[in-house]
């Protein structure tokens, strides 16, 4: 049995006197692709902050690799929704995925094995020849692919990717998303998602997050128990073309 | 114009005094300037440069009602500042205050703090005024001694942490996870700022600080790919606007803080006006 990474035992968030999260227990175990999914305020940024110990659990316990979120920085490469960066900040390509190299004893330069590293992880992303393009220049789909070598730029354990094909179009959706296959061959990945038209098709697991956390394998997710999570009428797609999707509501 | 300020430079410590005093204050205007630009917390400034008068007023108050003949309307200055920092500080990385209201409060107690210590204060207040709108041509040694040492503190903080001020600067929920202390360096970054103002509102005063801090930068950001580039580019048009001003104002018997602003937010009309035109261009013939 593959080794567990991610243990969330009995946990509950509050915030302002309302359940957020309530009792949640789940394990994520190693070269899994685990995808979160439920509709808008359920909880499931709220997850994955708690995952990567940004947030505390109100009750219950949450272990990586045995110990504490947040103790183990290298563990988790994480890659944030997309609309949060300022696009006038003057910053280059390059340097933003240096950031992943930064360590609580990082001072002065970056030595050149860091620099070798975000060169290797800009060509993972296949945008090396964008290395000194300023950040603010680069389409919605080139930045997630920057962010997302940023995450692998620290060889992480763990690749969180929160909604990281919100905000760009249809193509770019695509290649994202085949671009997340492939990384899935080599790290444990956790994908926060609304479309759920693609999710069952990449996952090996899927949390359904609606205050409580239900963990599906790919083909027990049904349009039941979809309409479950979103308390409302959902039609679960599968499909090939991304242009053939239909939005579900 | 002609060559008197040159003469005189030649013959005068208080120009001389001025024009060092410019030359220190540019590398903490420009650093700083380019954080808080970048950071969008000029109103942060603005409301540090603001409360500053309390302290000024309630050290000069010490000085001539209490006897306390140590303090001077400086140290109340740099008190005030730090004390704002820290507020806002605890306002806006813990509280669930609104930021504006808070900043406004600061803004508006600090100024009113001021008038009221020098309304309770015997005699005319004629330090206090020169700090309102500053007065470069009245900076003394001991000020270029603390504007030196500041300097240097912010060059050495720069340079060891830069790529942390970068991360924590675009992105600090991710700095977080890389186990950076987000909050120490918001911290000591907003200390080094109000430390900053202090040195400033001797150069430009209390009024126009803000627009010292924020023009220079702006300009820079022009042109500058990479944080580094804009700090080093800020530095060096903070200097030019410092010293041509300095020289414009001497010449024609202008307050040399307005004049250093005014130059200023020319050379930043300029640039977006140039700028524009050629984005037009280019998008014209590629049409």
């Amino acid at each position: 049995m593959a080794k567990e990474i991610i243990r969330l035992n009995q946990v509950d968030f509050i915030y302002d006197n309302e359940f957020v999260l309530e009792n949640v227990n789940i394990s994520l175990y190693r070269k899994e692709m685990v995808s979160i999914i439920g509709p808008n305020g359920s909880g499931k940024t709220t997850l994955l902050k708690l995952i990567l110990g940004l947030l505390k659990p109100t009750k219950g316990s949450i272990t990586v690799l045995g110990q504490l979120p947040g103790k183990e920085q290298q563990v988790f490469g994480y890659v944030p929704q997309y609309a949060q960066y300022d696009s006038l900040f003057p910053v280059n390509v390059f340097d933003v995925v240096l950031m992943g190299c930064l360590k609580p004893r990082t001072f002065g330069m970056f030595n050149s094995r860091d620099k070798n590293s975000a060169l290797y992880a800009l060509d993972v992303v296949h945008l090396l020849p964008l290395k000194n393009r300023s950040f603010a220049t680069l389409s919605g789909g080139q930045r997630q692919r920057v962010l997302i070598a940023r995450a692998l730029v620290s060889k992480p354990e763990v690749l969180l990717l929160d909604e990281p094909t919100a905000n760009v179009d249809r193509k770019t959706e695509q290649d994202l998303y085949v671009l997340i296959q492939e990384l899935s061959k080599i790290y444990t990945v956790i994908l926060v998602s609304h479309d759920l038209g693609v999710v069952p098709k990449i996952s090996d697991r899927i949390a359904c997050v609606n205050r409580n956390v239900i963990m599906h394998l790919k083909s027990e997710l049904t349009g039941q128990s979809i309409q479950e999570i979103y308390s409302c009428s959902m039609d679960l797609v599968h499909h090939v073309n991304h242009s053939q999707r239909k939005e579900g509501g | 114009m002609g060559i008197q300020f040159f003469l005189d430079l030649v013959r005068f410590p208080f120009l001389q005094h001025a024009l060092a005093a410019g030359l220190l204050s540019s590398i903490a205007c420009g650093l700083m300037g380019s954080y808080i630009t970048v950071k969008r917390i000029t109103y942060i400034a603005g409301a540090i440069a603001h409360c500053v008068l309390g302290g000024m007023g309630a050290a000069r108050y010490l000085n001539v009602v209490a006897g306390f003949s140590f303090l001077s309307p400086l140290h109340g200055a740099l008190a005030a500042a730090i004390l704002a920092a820290f507020i806002i500080g605890a306002v806006t990385l813990f509280s669930r205050q609104r930021v504006d209201t808070v900043l406004s409060a600061i803004w508006a107690v600090g100024m009113a703090l001021g008038v009221l210590f020098i309304y309770m204060t015997p005699g005319y207040a004629e330090d206090l005024m020169s700090y309102l709108f500053g007065n470069i041509l009245m900076v003394k040694p001991d000020d270029l001694f603390f504007i030196a040492v500041l300097d240097m503190v912010i060059m050495s903080v720069m340079i060891i942490f830069y790529n942390k001020i970068l991360a924590v600067s675009f992105d600090p929920e991710y700095a977080r996870i890389r186990g950076i202390a987000v909050h120490f360096y918001s911290f000591v970054l907003l200390i080094l700022t109000a430390l900053t103002i202090v040195i400033l509102i001797q150069v430009v005063g209390i009024v126009l600080v803000i627009a010292l801090l924020s023009l220079p930068a702006a300009t820079a950001s022009y042109f500058s790919k990479q944080l580094w580039q804009m700090m080093v580019l800020s530095v060096i048009l903070s200097l030019f606007y410092i010293i041509l001003g300095l020289y414009v104002s001497y010449d024609s018997n202008l307050p040399a803080g307005a004049t250093i602003i005014v130059l200023a937010g020319f050379i930043y009309l300029v640039t977006i006006i140039i700028k524009n035109i050629i984005k037009y261009k280019k998008r014209k013939s590629t049409v």
